[in-house]
């Protein structure tokens, strides 16, 4: 768990929406994305397109799902899909990055609301960082809370007024239920006027946004949102896991497996990143040597987008927001990224990540017990209408999520890239506190690793480390995605920390 | 959704310059009990646009509100009170709030306000 401190400088012209990051020399901003893409994507998809022109009647060009604009928050409407109008939406996801690419529509979006309630069920335990933050926030305050999912910090500082949204209706009921006021909003574009809220928080939300541009846009509204001097607590799930056993559960993006080929959400995100690699950089995702010469597509996507730690050092030692100075270091990454491009071309990897580069983006597997009540509907679908797949063996639909896991210094330098905006702490959590908990040590390791670049090293270690002995509770979070053999210790550990079965819902496994 | 909440959203359309404050069509208030602060209150005082509060609680009939309000007046209990019943324990269940610009509409149901927007307003 990757986290970062965001301060909205007090100073500063206040542009107040995207057009602020769209510098004519901005890498990777939203117009240089539909201006540079125009030819590259009309030459691939000829074809295609011409079909859909046909196929969409004019005003369904570029709208959305039915839910916005119908009444009740539950709607099912928003999960038909007609085809011609996703096929647009596919295209208009391309151009414009608050339009929600298919991918995060099917694996994040829609498999958080079916799995709403058992997630919920799993979602208690408070994470020290976070709760250290919102404890900071005195009486009277507003609080921005962008994607809530269940509200499990909601009442967490009860002087503190929430302004809570999240873009799963059903969570958003959950949060409801419980008497808190909450808006089903986008976090990319939230409802709220500028300039109201003391502080923010954006926890494991952004890893579920699909590309650079989506990603920065939710930290620029989080940032839009803030007073000056208000601050901004964001957290995002890392790569760097010491627990090679924890990633390898999980299945990249770029695996080649039949299901995942046939995946028109899946084909359709390679084809956009792979487009976006041409000219945008830092769109692209970090693929695994294995995979990097099969297909076209993917070698674009190959080029990879790793950051070494070298590099990234650099990038916080030059810690200036000035902005002709913020200016001038993304011209410096831009020819940092050309070196780099090169260097991959020949076949040659950085040594960033423990000597080799490994692929970014990950379907997270959440299973959902037989025994859930909201699994009669997944069971009585289809294959082929079905989101999950039936596991037997494991007594469980397993739904796929999307994740796009950060690299080191990818949280930090993302913000740098929003006006108004300064990184004031950043610090390495452990991994999802508790996928992989019950190794203090383990987690231990990495948070050397990340702090030793960002504060210097052993003093930040021993800080780091004296959380952990000191709030263990943390750890004990998300026990219900545990996929470990170790049911003894994690009893004993369970135990230790005054947690029961009970309180578990009797599953540390699923 | 209280009109605490309701003085902070605003219409995030593309393009509107004028999206707040929202009008309240009000299908079905409900009041529900909150606890009293009067330091909640004081703080979360300055950070309210008095006028769409006062306008918004003036449509749904509530007129326990000055049109003006200043600091002073935190001092006084009585006008806590009202600002506390108002800003806290009146709830919009049903409904819908209105851009004043556009006239779009974002339903409010069980409590809960869809800001979600089409793909041709963002």
């Amino acid at each position: 768990m990757d986290e970062v401190t965001v301060r909205r400088s007090m100073t500063g012209s206040r542009s107040g929406d995207e057009t602020a990051i769209e510098d004519e020399d901005h890498p990777t901003c939203p117009d240089c994305i539909s201006r540079d893409r125009a030819p590259d994507m009309d030459k691939r998809d000829t074809d295609r397109r011409s079909t859909e022109e046909d196929a969409v009647s004019g005003d369904e060009k570029g709208r959305a799902c039915p839910c916005a604009t119908c009444c009740t928050p539950q709607c099912d409407m928003c999960h038909t899909e007609d085809s011609a109008r996703s096929s647009r939406r596919e295209e208009a996801a391309e151009l414009q990055p608050l339009i929600t690419p298919p991918i995060e529509r099917k694996y994040v979006h829609r498999v958080y609301d079916t799995i709403a309630p058992h997630f919920s069920s799993t979602r208690f335990a408070k994470w020290p960082k976070v709760a250290q933050f919102l404890e900071s926030l005195p009486v009277g305050s507003i609080l921005a809370d962008s994607g809530c999912g269940n509200g499990k910090y909601l009442g967490f500082n009860q002087g503190v007024f929430h302004l809570a949204s999240d873009i799963s209706p059903r969570l958003v009921k959950i949060c409801s239920s419980r008497g808190y006021d909450v808006a089903i909003a986008d976090s990319l574009c939230l409802p709220y006027r500028d300039d109201v809220c003391d502080g923010a928080i954006c926890i494991a939300v952004l890893h579920h946004m699909s590309t650079e541009a989506r990603r920065r846009q939710a930290i620029l509204e989080l940032v839009r949102v803030l007073k000056p001097g208000g601050k901004a607590l964001i957290t995002v799930w890392a790569l760097e896991q010491e627990d090679p056993g924890l990633i390898s559960k999980w299945t990249p993006l770029i695996k080649e497996e039949q299901w995942l080929e046939s995946n028109p959400e899946v084909v359709h995100h390679r084809q956009y990143l792979a487009g976006s690699d041409v000219r945008h950089r830092s769109e692209r995702p970090v693929i695994a040597g294995s995979h990097c010469d099969k297909k076209p597509a993917e070698e674009a996507t190959a080029a990879g987008r790793e950051r070494s730690p070298r590099r990234e050092h650099e990038t916080l030692q030059r810690g200036s927001h000035d902005k002709q100075q913020g200016r001038d270091e993304k011209d410096g990454k831009e020819g940092e990224c050309e070196t780099e491009d090169m260097t991959r071309s020949n076949g040659q990897r950085s040594g960033g990540l423990g000597g080799e580069a490994k692929p970014v983006e990950y379907f997270v597997p959440w299973h959902l017990p037989y025994h859930r009540a909201e699994i009669a509907s997944a069971l009585s679908m289809g294959e082929e209408e079905s989101l999950g797949r039936r596991n037997d063996k494991k007594g469980a639909v397993v739904y796929d999520r999307y994740y796009h896991l950060f690299v080191k210094g990818e949280l930090e330098s993302l913000v740098r890239q929003v006006p108004e905006a300064t990184v004031v702490d950043s610090f390495f959590d452990k991994s999802n506190c508790c996928i992989h908990q019950l190794d203090e040590y383990q987690s231990v390791v990495k948070s050397v690793a990340d702090l030793a670049g960002a504060k210097g090293g052993p003093a930040a270690y021993r800080v780091h480390k004296m959380d952990q002995v000191h709030m263990p509770t943390y750890q004990v979070h998300k026990v219900d995605q545990v996929q470990t053999p170790v049911e003894e210790e994690k009893a004993k550990l369970m135990q230790k920390w005054g947690f029961s079965r009970g309180v578990l819902g009797g599953r540390y496994t699923c | 959704m209280r009109l605490l909440t309701h003085n902070m959203l605003t219409c995030n359309v593309k393009g509107v310059t004028k999206g707040y404050p929202l009008k309240i069509e009000a299908v079905r208030l409900e009041k529900k009990e909150a606890e009293f602060n009067p330091d909640f209150l004081r703080r979360i005082f300055p950070k309210l646009d008095w006028k769409a509060l006062y306008e918004t609680a003036l449509s749904l009939d509530l007129d326990e509100l000055p049109e003006q309000a200043e600091p002073s007046m935190l001092e006084d209990e009585a006008f806590l009170q009202k600002l506390h019943h108002v800003l806290l324990e009146v709830n919009l269940e049903e409904g819908a709030l209105v851009c004043p610009e556009t006239g779009r509409r974002f339903p409010v149901s069980k409590g809960i306000p869809n800001m979600l927007l089409n793909e041709d307003e963002v």
